[in-house]
């Protein structure tokens, strides 16, 4: 009898399992197809914190070769991030209109900011066709005390994406 | 006997009576599912206060939106709810539903605190640990049934898990997933996430070992995918230390190769592939127990 029931309820939550993981692009907490690592030899991105307080301007927004990278670092666990939330944050944003601009300075924290400047740099990486990794690094958001600036090298267009795309 | 019927005795067991050893460990079980969901429901709630945006919605956050979690301290208030309602169903003082509402407590502040992105799983073992602890202490009365149930959806969804995960590579990417080099994208990759944490990153002596050549970055992928395929033998009682072993293995190597800790993960594994209550029984730990309490 006990075998029997334990049996339906397994099967019922196996379902449901099913359901919600299908339904939900693989993910409905603490249900998972644990897709991470899955998809092979794609090119990443993630981003990092840095400080450029004592850079020029003319040096900051220059695409460099990783790990040759603008100033100096600014841990993401000095300044009390979640360093996941950061670079995915970052990297998975397309719109960077006024609101997230704000929320990730909201991230950074203001305490951060005082006197200083901070650069979020985006690295990419991928396979090469002689089988070599490739990686560089993209300046790509400026915070100081008087604001927030995008690089000015690039173009508008790569901060205003569709987001549903 | 039919193959399903031994999957179904090797998870569940026969409903029969619990020895003082398995009674012990499956308190000891219990009171490792709550401690960790009410850490991690605090831990949680006091990162939401810090959000202000979503920018990936998980779960329920698909339907509803979280943002009423943000903004204020309502992640407090349910994680201090949450912890109050876990230990009144510890003590089993109050309904038999108490676990289950634990469980959405923990699902919605999940969801309040992953929105930004990140997809984590370091949680997902004590999430459906205590969604199965839910279920069994809801359906049944008998300490002896609600164990067989617990364990026994615990078992199969951590084995399932894991067999999947190996499904999804092969599904995605096919047999070249193995491909020494992917493992050079991947370490490159978690390189820039710990220079951006702790302001360093140098190779240590398995990652500059897999970088010196494919067959051996290959041979270290073969192993992984092949561990996990073998998950399911966390099912069956003989395979299941085995297989607890590789898999515990494999989380170090994972470590080892892209700074990735699967604590939450490997700690549960350490509670569940071994079987403690028999040993308990062995040294007659039981002898120096026995608490009423033992029997709810």
């Amino acid at each position: 009898m006990f075998r029997k029931q334990a049996r339906r309820i397994l099967l019922l939550l196996f379902i449901v399992n099913g359901f919600l993981v299908a339904t939900h692009k693989g993910e409905f907490w603490p249900f998972s197809i644990y897709p991470m690592f899955s998809k092979a030899g794609q090119p990443w991105t993630r981003a990092l914190i840095r400080d450029v307080s004592d850079m020029p301007d003319s040096l900051i927004w220059k695409i460099t070769n990783y790990p040759d990278l603008p100033g100096n670092p600014a841990t993401t666990t000095s300044l009390e991030i979640d360093n996941i939330d950061y670079s995915n944050f970052v990297c998975k944003t397309k719109d960077w209109n006024n609101d997230r601009v704000a929320a990730l300075r909201f991230m950074i924290g203001e305490e951060h900011l005082k006197n200083r400047r901070l650069l979020a740099v985006k690295v990419s990486g991928r396979l090469t066709d002689d089988s070599n990794v490739e990686t560089s690094a993209l300046p790509f958001i400026l915070f100081d005390q008087k604001g927030n600036h995008f690089n000015p090298s690039l173009d508008t267009s790569i901060y205003f994406q569709n987001e549903n795309h | 006997m039919k193959i399903t019927d031994q999957v179904i005795v090797n998870l569940f067991g026969s409903g029969t009576q619990l020895t003082t050893g398995q009674k012990i460990y499956f308190k000891i079980f219990e009171a490792y599912v709550i401690f960790n969901s009410i850490d991690l429901a605090w831990s949680w709630a006091f990162y939401t206060l810090k959000i202000k945006e979503v920018v990936l919605p998980l779960g329920i956050a698909t339907h509803i939106n979280i943002g009423f979690m943000h903004g204020n301290e309502l992640p407090l208030w349910f994680a201090g709810t949450l912890t109050l309602l876990s230990i009144l169903a510890f003590v089993r003082i109050g309904p038999k539903w108490l676990y289950l509402a634990c469980f959405g407590l923990l699902h919605l502040l999940f969801c309040a605190r992953y929105c930004l992105g990140e997809i984590p799983h370091s949680a997902n073992f004590i999430g459906l640990s205590l969604l199965a602890l839910g279920l069994g202490v809801y359906l049944y009365d008998e300490n002896r049934y609600r164990q067989g149930v617990t364990m026994g959806l615990v078992y199969f969804f951590v084995g399932f898990g894991y067999t999947t995960a190996s499904f999804s590579k092969l599904i995605a990417t096919g047999i070249q997933w193995t491909d020494g080099r992917h493992l050079w994208l991947w370490m490159s990759e978690k390189s820039v996430d710990h220079l951006s944490k702790y302001g360093m990153a140098e190779y240590n002596f398995l990652q500059e070992l897999a970088f010196l050549s494919v067959p051996i970055a290959t041979i270290i992928l073969i192993i992984g995918i092949t561990t996990e395929f073998f998950g399911f033998l966390l099912w069956f009682k003989r395979t299941r230390p085995f297989i607890t072993l590789a898999i515990i293995g494999m989380h170090i190597g994972i470590f080892l190769t892209m700074n990735i800790w699967f604590g939450k993960f490997m700690s549960e594994l350490i509670l569940i592939g071994f079987p403690w209550g028999i040993w308990m029984d062995k040294l007659k730990i039981g002898q120096l127990i026995k608490w009423r309490f033992l029997e709810t």
